[in-house]
């Protein structure tokens, strides 16, 4: 990818954003190219979060039992 | 090489009311476009913002302007506003389109970076968010906002959300809260009765009130049959008693009623008689003196007198049919009680009804009422429907209640269902949404801080080289800007600076006019930096006007420094000793192209000129057939006196003190000191040769034989002068150039007078260059 300033500060953000988990691994693996391209909308961060915190609340629930 | 402007071609734009060409000299990096106040300056550099950004440039700025009216020149139409743009071997040509600029060529034009006045003013001395919209297009990073700001507005959507499922949930629970209030408030709380409450068996319940409701509707048959067999009776009675009368009428007319043979006689008579052949006598008795006349008469009479017994015959039979139905339905309706009594029966006898119960029916009482086969219609049997119905009747208001009591039940447990439904499922929404809600502020938190710190650090690096370019131009003034993003403002740009050993000073509050000036400049050339490619054009509009000499000087020295970062530096002024310091040679003038702007007409239009080095003027002077003496010897003696100038200056060599500090040439050449003179010397490094050394000593000495020509024939009115020879006149032009070449280094246009080493002056030149020796002035 081209190093731009954008794309390096979207790499910088989905850095931290891995170091606390706050995203799975495969969103976060797009989601360098889409804060790049600013083409998020506000229903694509609401589904982005909505599957993290699901995905994590299934991850729970399986070590649970 | 660099994506320089080679030509800029105006067509009935802003002043240019005549087609007018600039030319540029690519090889130089920079051009300095000279003029006077309203002679094209703007509409030049406007004319680049046009093609290279498509902005109406500095007409936007103005306020009560239409820019797309006003960047077209005075008789021209819009359609023939061009401007065209040389660069590279390519160009562009920008037009106005439907009244918005519209650029036509290949590629991109050269990315023009351009600094109006205006805009020093606002990045220094307006509001923090103004200053922020200047910067702006500089540090923001257009993608990574729109990011960050869909994050916004979907965090914004969610506490909506969020506050939609609170909001719910409170009002199922208020309903709910109610309702066990109303019930008398029992137990720990509403929402375990609720919960209690909602396990209700409605299937039950619903089978239970529909049970009272179909005991209701026997009733209500039984009782609508026996009040319709009360009305049928009624009804019956009546009908007997016509017709009891009506019999009597005919009775009383009886004698009558046996001559109906008769009526039926003499109604044939009536018929017959007319037709009779012998009207003169009585067809039954042959008798003369009967007339048939008169028997019509008297039979028409007696008929009449019978018509009554007609009639009421009539009646009697109406009647009598009238009676028969109304038996025919008394006794249906009997039947109909006993039927409906009987449905009744059946529910009651199998009923398990507490309301029931308590009627405690002796069956016993109503044998008919119960059995399989349909019992008969008879008056003891009616009797015996009736008083069962009449019996059962006292139930009928409790089963009611009953009814109405299980329905209202039915329906709150139902709304009881409900609000514990949405309670709970509000409760897990509102839980998930402040779930996600959390997730997306930390996910803005990261992106804010990132952004924040992209946007700190290049501000920190701006800062820096801001008090470095600032410093060049108040060298050991102290003036130190940082700049800043307010934390808690969005789009706002902070400064503080430092001066007089105060920190933390607002600059505007602090600093003088010019320093706001310059300052304002230096932002902007380390933006343009900063954000620099390898075709960065930056343009100057008359940017610095209210610093004094010696700071103009330092201001230009280093845009000539700063020129090496951009592919091209174009400085326009109307500052003329900018233009003459590169015309003596006091600047880098070979780097720089002069541009030399005449005074403007509406006829002529802009009108661009070169300006030419006082040497080269000097040369084309002399060289000229016939040349002209008082041109020629008035040349030569300004610019010596302007290079003597500047050595003297170097030295500090001691000349008498005058109140306007302006000096004779004569002045000037004697102020070289006794040891000063012959130390003086040029040394020029030839590649691949030893150093080529001129004294300058014999130099002056040269030229100082000749000055006296320069008053003789290039300052005044002097008929002694006419003796001077040519040849003295054009070797004295001569000696003058011949200064200026040993003291004027060929390869940067600049006097030796930068001490860089320590060990001697020096030119322009980046590496090797021109020396001038000694340093010190040894007198
Ligand atoms: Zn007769
Ligand atoms: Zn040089």
């Amino acid at each position: 990818m081209e190093q731009n300033p954008g794309s390096l500060l979207a790499q910088k953000v989905v850095a931290d954003l891995r170091k606390e988990r706050l995203l799975s691994a495969k969103q976060l693996d797009e989601l360098t190219d889409k804060l790049v391209s600013g083409s998020l909308k506000a229903e694509d961060w609401h589904l982005i979060v909505e599957i993290a915190v699901e995905a994590e609340q299934a991850k729970k629930n399986a070590e649970a039992n | 090489m660099p994506k320089r402007i080679e030509r800029l071609s105006l067509t009935g734009f802003r002043g240019a009311s005549t087609a007018v060409d600039i030319p540029f000299d690519a090889s130089k990096p920079i051009a300095l476009v000279f003029g006077e106040n309203g002679t094209g300056k703007s509409s030049i550099i406007d004319a680049i913002d046009f093609v290279c950004n498509k902005q109406y440039g500095s007409v936007e700025d103005r306020s009560g302007t239409t820019p797309k009216e006003h960047i077209v020149a005075l008789k021209f139409a819009s359609k023939d506003l061009r401007v065209a743009l040389q660069a590279d071997g390519q160009t562009w040509v920008g037009k106005l389109d439907k009244g918005s600029p519209s650029v036509s060529g290949t590629g991109n034009p050269p990315r023009a970076i351009i600094l109006r006045r205006s805009h020093i003013l606002k990045v220094i001395d307006d509001q923090p968010a103004n200053r922020y919209k200047v910067v702006q297009p500089f540090i923001a990073l257009p993608c990574i906002d729109s990011s960050e700001k869909s994050l916004r507005d979907c965090i914004l959507l969610l506490e909506k959300d969020l506050d939609r499922a609170a909001h719910a949930k409170v009002q199922a629970e208020k309903s709910l809260s109610d309702s066990w209030a109303a019930e008398g408030s029992h137990g720990t709380g509403f929402l375990v009765w609720a919960k209690e409450r909602s396990q209700g068996d409605a299937v039950a319940m619903k089978a239970s009130a529909a049970h009272a409701k179909e005991f209701q509707t026997y009733h209500e048959k039984a009782q609508s049959t026996v009040d319709a067999m009360g009305n049928s009776i009624k009804a019956r009675i009546d009908a007997d008693g016509k017709l009891q009368k009506a019999e009597q009428a005919v009775k009383d007319l009886d004698q009558a009623a046996q001559e109906s043979d008769l009526i039926d006689l003499l109604t044939q008579a009536q018929k017959y008689l007319p037709k009779y052949s012998h009207p003169d006598e009585c067809p039954l008795c042959e008798r003369p003196g009967i007339t048939v006349a008169a028997l019509l008469a008297r039979i028409t009479a007696r008929l009449s007198a019978m018509n009554r017994t007609i009639l009421l015959k009539k009646e009697l039979d109406s009647i009598r049919k009238m009676q028969h139905s109304a038996v025919v339905i008394a006794e249906t309706d009997r039947a109909g009680v006993i039927q409906s009594v009987r449905s009744l029966a059946g529910a009651l006898s199998k009923s398990n009804l507490a309301e029931v119960m308590t009627l405690r029916l002796d069956w016993s009482q109503y044998p008919n009422m119960r059995t399989e086969a349909a019992p008969p219609v008879n008056d003891e049997i009616v009797r015996e429907a009736q008083k069962l119905q009449l019996a059962a009747k006292a139930s009928l208001a409790s089963i009611r209640i009953k009814h109405d009591t299980e329905v209202r039940a039915l329906n709150q447990l139902g709304m009881i269902q409900r609000a514990v439904k949405e309670v709970e499922e509000n409760t897990k929404k509102a839980l998930d949404l402040e779930k996600n809600c959390k997730r997306a502020q930390a996910i803005l938190t990261i992106i804010e801080k990132h952004r924040k710190e992209y946007v700190d650090g290049i501000l920190t690096g701006i800062s820096t080289e801001v008090g470095n370019l600032c410093e060049k131009i108040h060298p050991g003034e102290g003036i130190k800007v940082r700049f800043f993003l307010d934390s808690k403002k969005r789009g706002s740009l902070e400064s503080l600076g430092e001066f007089g050993g105060e920190k933390d000073i607002l600059p505007q509050a602090y600093y003088s006019e010019s320093h706001l000036d310059t300052l304002g400049v230096c932002v902007f050339l380390a933006l343009a930096k900063q954000f620099r490619d390898e075709n960065t054009v930056v343009v100057l509009d008359d940017v610095v006007t209210s610093v004094d000499a010696p700071h103009m000087e330092r201001f230009m020295a280093m845009l000539m420094d700063e020129a090496a970062h951009f592919s091209q530096l174009i400085v326009a002024t109307h500052y003329r000793p900018w233009l003459e310091r590169f015309r003596h040679a006091r600047g880098p003038s070979a780097n720089v192209q002069l541009i030399h702007l005449a005074p403007w007409t509406l006829a002529r239009g802009i009108r661009p000129g070169g300006a030419k080095l006082a040497v080269q003027e000097l040369r084309e002077a002399a060289a000229a057939v016939p040349f002209d003496r008082q041109v020629v010897a008035s040349k030569a003696g300004v610019f010596l006196e302007s290079l003597l100038d500047q050595l003297a200056l170097l030295y500090g060599c001691k000349v008498a003190r005058k109140a306007d500090p302006s000096y004779t040439l004569g002045e000037l050449l004697d102020c070289f000191g006794k040891k000063l003179r012959p130390a003086l010397k040029c040394i020029t490094n030839v590649a691949g040769g030893p150093p080529k050394e001129a004294p300058i000593g014999p130099m002056l000495d040269g030229v100082t034989a000749f000055t006296w020509i320069r008053n003789q024939l290039g300052a005044h009115w002097n008929p002694s002068g006419f003796d001077i020879p040519d040849a003295d006149v054009l070797k004295f032009a001569q000696k003058t150039i011949e200064l200026a070449e040993a003291l004027i280094c060929a390869k940067c246009g600049a006097l030796p007078i930068k001490n860089k080493t320590g060990t001697h002056w020096q030119c322009r030149c980046a590496g090797e260059g021109l020396r001038l020796y000694p340093l010190e002035n040894p007198d």
